[in-house]
């Protein structure tokens, strides 16, 4: 889609929605633009017939001067209040259609790269800038309109006035110059801005105040604060100084046009060949001209913001059109039989980036399969790869022989579920916080209970006012839970489905307590259990915690992108290997006699 | 009403902040401003009068020529020169503003003060914290835009009153007509604004669900559970629902500024008419017409509505009522606690905790009571108790941050109580779970453990202690890097990363003098090989001081020289490991729960863990 297809396109969006408004806006645009000519051309009649001693024309000429002053002043912000509510019901449309745009990446690999996250970010919620883009483009049009219109009667009393029109050139660009450098002194001081904000929160909020507090910090920050706050100051300072200098000078000259053009036309009147309302046109028109001069470049700029904004609207529309699903969709078994393989699989963020190197893995139906390694080992991925948020690079991963490419993606996420080690933490309710694990059971309080059992967060929901009708999250005026508390919901959360064939629990414990630590880790066991018999789902547990991979039916231990150790506990103790030794380690700080650690 | 006068003329009064200077440059530029139009008009009337009147003068003609031309200047300067001095003023009033309520929030009070809600309502309101983006006002343009409103009302008056020299029932009734479309246009913008306003925690909603489907934090579960259509459509009904309220009052102000386009209109043709027919009769020369007419057009500007009291209703009030409260609130208690340093110099004082008791406001039941413990000099005291037993209330206790409710906490036998809390805090160091991540440097994120010029030597030591050399070596500007990576040459510290860091800030202040070390958590974030020997290293390194070190991990616990149990507001058990396995209570269960599973002895028999999980 193209920036002029989209503005069509977004123009006729408006009309369809809003034929009154629109209808409305442009009347009142054009009765502006009369309004100001017709305001200079009254005024000028009104000295001249109350010099001429004529009545009726002096009358026409008083009202003419009166209603075009008051259309400017009220129809102007009539006009402003007709275009919000445009803009308003137009990025209602947008930006409802960017949700929904953005909703459709599927792969995760792709929308993780930082260009495609910042265009994301950019887009998203840029309706109303796009929508105020669009009408400002139309105001643009009017202004300069406008402008027009005021250079065509200065020409009519007198072509020496042209001269006005070119000081105007200066006058405009000079302080364009002056606005820059308020922005690079802001964009400078931005680092000021974030540190000395950031030290108000130290300051203000209890949490971080109580350690501030204790370290006796506070006049330290305090100071800090004051030295931020007056470099921000004196930045901003000197570059408002400067702008106001030079647009200053810049408007001098103009004056200085201007006052040369008055004692031109007070000459001609002397002379007989001006008005004596000439005068007073020129001063009246000299002020308007230079009102809607500095308009025209304000919606320019304006308009740019707004064009900026379309043109990421239009990346968004050309990029969502390229997601495409699985060409022929294979069909997904209703339970495991066999397993889900991998084969040679590699992963890559791109040359040299090689996070996963030809993996060979079988993960049998119903087995409980445990991954262990150090940080950046590749766990993640592995785990990202089998829930199809990555493509493989390399090789293949089937699920009962099929190849996972060509199953529905949409489909292959209805039968898996998760729990990560960042879980999100949904602001909803506390029973959808949980209940969005099974969208279609969202209703369903006894599928919900039983999920807050399975992951342990039945004390949780008992100890919010309203139970699972609690709404959390302290921002939207909700209950606060603390990470323990918000990971037992993610693990509920992950124990909605009722017939996953994978079930990914990536770190169940990071944040538990012991007696939390066992019943969630005897829960997972048992439920693995069930779902394995239910539909041979494979479980995959990712922990640090080497007691909780023990019983794993297989545990992998990854190393550098590679499987270096595989086998069940028995097999990798005797092994005597990376896992011996690291279970040997935290083995040891619980037991008096390190050689009973087997 | 006179309230509100007052309210407005504090408001004023807070122009001052900006420095004597400033704030008298901006009161000159606002009303030369306020008064340029009339005296515009004044020039031209009285250069047409001179052009009827006398046309051959021609320095008198050339001279009011030029002086409307340097008038035209004056404005000219004046306004970029007003638009400058408006961000500079309203910058330095929103610093000063700014300090002043940092101030009072860190100041001798409490953190109690600072954790009560309605406080924390006031601080956002004092500095309009929490605002959507599109909202530019703030304390200091409501002062600077109060004054611009003032300058303005005082230029129309001073217009009047020129005209009132031809007709002053004219003159009153123009100014009444402009004042009074100025009140009602402002009030039904206020009126559509506030509703905006009021739909500002919608708009959040609305934030946060498009950050659902967009984010990257919500990524991978939106898309397994499928919610981009569930929460889009979501969304949708809450925009729809926003946008027609909004539409509402916005069709609602347009109705209601017909009558006062009406008034304007046939106001403003009336004055015109009476000035118009005076110069056709002849009781006006057409120089007086001209010079009234610039006075006319100066007079009726004021009934255009002014934007700034946005700045002065939603931002400049609230925040100026808001400080108010604050200072009533968080004002310095008038007698302080005597200045006196519980700790003999060179020695670590026994405290005692005996009988102590707390409970927050608004809770149902104390979050401790009958609480008694003891932590010798230079003793290793381990706290163990589950998720929400009390153990953060505890440390704060200790650290004087709260008072109890009964009881007495003492310090080599003075009571807590007695003392002035940030004496005693100068003598604690802390590490919390979520240690502050100060985005200052590297150096700054140690020695801001302690008060007091930083130490370099001190510094380099309680690194390597903490394990942080090399993270130091190989940070872009060494100890001078920013810790977060929007500052130039700043990186960002993973969570193991910052923890290490709070540790040797900890460490730091041990140094200097602190003699009780409160450890929460602090091998939360660490992996298996890291956790292993941290509790040795930092031991080592407390150099006698008392350290209390709450934990989840028995294995780090076991290590201390006594632990204590938190259950039900008190210690219930308090030995050595030794100890506390032979008494077999709820240490030896919650102890064996982790060990089992590395014994082999997994799957215990159900009964008895059971009923430990069901306590």
């Amino acid at each position: 889609m193209s920036r002029t297809e989209a503005l069509r396109r977004l123009y006729l969006l408006s009309w369809r929605l809003h034929r009154g408004p629109v209808a409305a806006y442009l009347a009142l645009t054009v009765c502006d633009i009369l309004a100001t000519g017709a305001f200079a051309l009254s005024l000028r009649e009104l000295i001249q017939a109350a010099l001429g001693k004529h009545l009726a024309p002096a009358l026409y000429a008083a009202g003419g001067a009166a209603l075009s002053w008051t259309v400017t002043i009220i129809g102007g912000a009539a006009r402003g209040n007709v275009g919000n509510l445009l803009t308003e019901a137009l990025s209602r449309e947008l930006d409802v259609e960017i949700l929904q745009l953005i909703g459709r990446f599927g792969e995760l690999a792709r929308t993780e790269r930082p260009e495609h996250a910042d265009r994301t970010a950019m887009v998203r919620g840029s309706g109303e800038v796009i929508a105020h883009g669009i009408w400002t483009l139309v105001d643009g049009a009017a202004t300069i309109v406008r402008l027009v219109v005021v250079v065509g009667i200065l020409i009519l009393v007198a072509p020496v006035l042209l001269v006005l029109v070119v000081l105007l050139v200066p006058a405009l660009l000079l302080p364009r110059r002056g606005q820059r450098r308020i922005r690079a002194a802001a964009v400078a001081g931005a680092q000021d801005v974030r540190l000395a904000g950031h030290l108000h929160t130290l300051l203000t909020d209890p949490a971080p105040n109580t350690e501030v507090r204790i370290a006796g910090a506070g006049p330290a920050l305090h100071a800090r604060a004051e030295q931020a706050w007056e470099r921000v100051a004196r930045r901003q300072a000197s570059a408002q100084w400067a702008a106001a200098g030079i647009g200053a000078s810049g408007w001098a000259l103009f004056i200085l046009g201007y006052t040369a053009a008055m004692l031109l036309i007070v000459h001609q009147v002397t002379t007989g060949r001006a008005q004596p309302g000439d005068v007073l046109l020129i001063a009246t028109l000299a002020g308007t001209l230079r009102t809607q001069a500095e308009g025209a470049v304000r919606a320019l700029h304006r308009t740019a913001d707004g064009m900026s904004a379309l043109d990421a609207y239009t990346w968004l529309h050309r990029e969502a059109g390229a997601t495409v699903t699985a060409v022929s969709p294979g069909r997904i078994p209703e339970r495991l039989h066999r397993g889900i393989r991998l084969h040679r699989v590699s992963f890559d963020y791109g040359p040299g980036r090689e996070v996963l190197r030809e993996v060979d893995l079988t993960l049998p139906a119903g087995s409980t399969v445990a991954v262990v390694g150090e940080h950046g080992a590749g766990k993640t991925t592995l785990v990202k790869l089998l829930c199809k948020l990555y493509e493989p690079t390399g090789g293949t991963i089937t699920v009962d022989e099929v190849p996972l490419a060509e199953l529905s993606t949409g489909a292959w996420w209805q039968r898996t579920t998760a729990s990560f080690q960042d879980f999100a933490r949904f602001f909803f309710v506390a029973r959808e916080s949980v209940g969005v694990g099974d969208l279609a059971a969202l209703d369903d309080d006894q599928r919900i209970t039983r999920a807050v059992r399975d992951g342990d967060a039945e004390q949780v929901i008992a100890g919010l006012p309203d139970g699972l009708g609690t709404r959390l999250g302290r921002s939207f005026g909700g209950a606060e839970l603390s990470r323990g508390q918000w990971q037992r919901i993610a693990l509920s959360r992950a124990a909605m489905r009722v017939a996953p064939l994978l079930c990914v629990i990536d770190e169940p414990t990071a944040s538990l307590d012991a007696r939390s630590e066992y019943a969630v880790y005897q829960r997972q066991l048992t439920m693995a259990k069930s779902l394995a018999g239910t539909a041979g789902t494979v479980t995959v547990v990712v922990s640090h915690r080497f007691s909780t991979v023990r019983t794993a039916d297989l545990i992998v231990v990854l190393g550098n992108g590679r499987i270096v150790e595989q086998g069940d506990h028995e097999q990798l103790m005797a092994l005597g290997g990376t896992y011996a030794e690291l279970y040997r380690l935290q083995a040891a700080a619980y037991l008096d006699d390190r050689s009973a650690v087997q | 009403m006179i309230h509100e006068v007052r309210t407005r003329w504090r408001l004023l009064g807070a122009l001052r902040y900006a420095g004597p200077r400033l704030a008298i440059a901006l009161w000159i530029a606002a009303l030369g401003l306020a008064l340029l139009p009339t005296a515009t008009g004044l020039a031209t009337g009285a250069l047409i009068s001179r052009l009827m009147g006398d046309p051959h003068d021609t320095y008198g003609l050339t001279t009011l020529t030029l002086a409307v031309g340097a008038l035209a200047l004056a404005s000219q300067a004046l306004e970029f020169g007003h638009s400058a001095l408006r961000v500079v003023v309203s910058q330095r009033i929103n610093a000063r503003h700014r300090m002043e309520i940092a101030g009072l929030a860190a100041g001798p009070r409490g953190i109690r003060q600072l954790e009560d809600p309605a406080v924390q309502d006031d601080l956002s309101a004092a500095v309009l914290k929490g605002m959507p983006h599109w909202i530019h006002y703030s304390f200091g343009t409501g002062a600077v835009g109060q004054l611009s409103i003032t300058t303005r009302t005082i230029g129309a008056c001073v217009a009047a009153a020129v005209l009132a020299t031809f007709s002053w029932p004219a003159a009153i009734c123009l100014l009444a007509t402009a004042l009074l479309v100025r009140a009602g246009t402002r009030r039904e913008w206020l009126r559509q604004h506030g509703v905006v306003r009021r739909l500002t925690p919608g708009i959040r909603e609305e934030e946060y669900l498009a950050e659902i489907v967009s984010a990257p934090w919500a990524a991978k579960e939106t898309r397994i559970f499928g919610l981009g259509d569930w929460v889009t459509s979501r969304y949708r009904e809450l925009v729809t629902g926003r946008v027609s309220a909004v539409a509402g009052v916005r069709r609602q102000l347009l109705r209601r500024s017909r009558p006062h386009f009406l008034l304007l209109a046939v106001v403003t043709a009336a004055g015109l008419v009476q000035l118009v027919v005076a110069a056709v009769h002849g009781s006006i020369s057409p120089g007086e017409l001209a010079l009234y007419l610039g006075v006319f057009w100066a007079l009726m500007a004021v009934s255009k509505w002014d934007t700034e009291a946005y700045d002065v209703e939603f931002a400049g009030v609230p925040a100026l009522l808001a400080a108010d409260r604050l200072r009533a609130k968080l004002s310095p208690s008038p007698a302080p606690s005597p200045h006196r340093d519980p700790v003999a110099p060179g020695t670590t004082p026994r405290i005692q905790l005996a009988g102590v008791g707390f409970r927050y406001e608004g809770g149902e039941r104390p979050v401790l009571h009958g609480l008694d413990l003891t932590i010798e000099p230079g003793e290793l005291v381990a706290l163990v108790g589950t998720n929400g037993a009390g153990k953060t209330t505890l440390t704060k206790l200790l650290t004087g941050l709260y008072q109890p409710a009964e009881g007495v906490i003492s310090v080599g036998g003075t009571a807590l109580a007695d003392l002035d809390p940030a004496v005693w805090q100068g003598r604690v160091a802390v590490v919390f779970q979520e240690s502050t991540r100060y985005e200052l440097t590297f150096r700054d994120n140690v020695t801001l453990g302690a008060p007091g010029e930083p130490d370099p030597v001190l510094l380099e030591d309680v690194a390597r202690r903490a394990g942080i050399t090399g993270l130091v070596d190989d940070a872009p500007l060494g100890w001078d890097t920013p810790l977060a990576s929007a500052y130039s040459g700043g990186i960002d510290l993973s969570g193991g990363q910052w923890q290490r860091v709070a540790l040797a800030r900890a460490l730091y202040a041990v140094a200097r003098g602190a003699r009780l070390l409160v450890l929460d958590e602090p091998t939360a974030h660490l992996d298996v090989r890291a956790e292993a020997d941290l509790l040795a290293r930092v031991t080592a390194a407390a150099r006698g001081a008392s350290v209390l070190l709450v934990s989840h991990r028995l294995a780090t616990v076991r290590q201390a020289d006594r632990i204590a149990v938190l259950t039900g507001g008190r210690i219930t058990e308090s030995g050595t490991h030794d100890q506390l396995m032979a008494l077999n209570g709820t240490y030896a269960e919650m102890f064996h729960l982790q060990a089992d599973r590395f014994t082999g002895t997994d799957l215990p028999s159900p009964g008895k863990h059971d009923e430990v999980i069901a306590r």
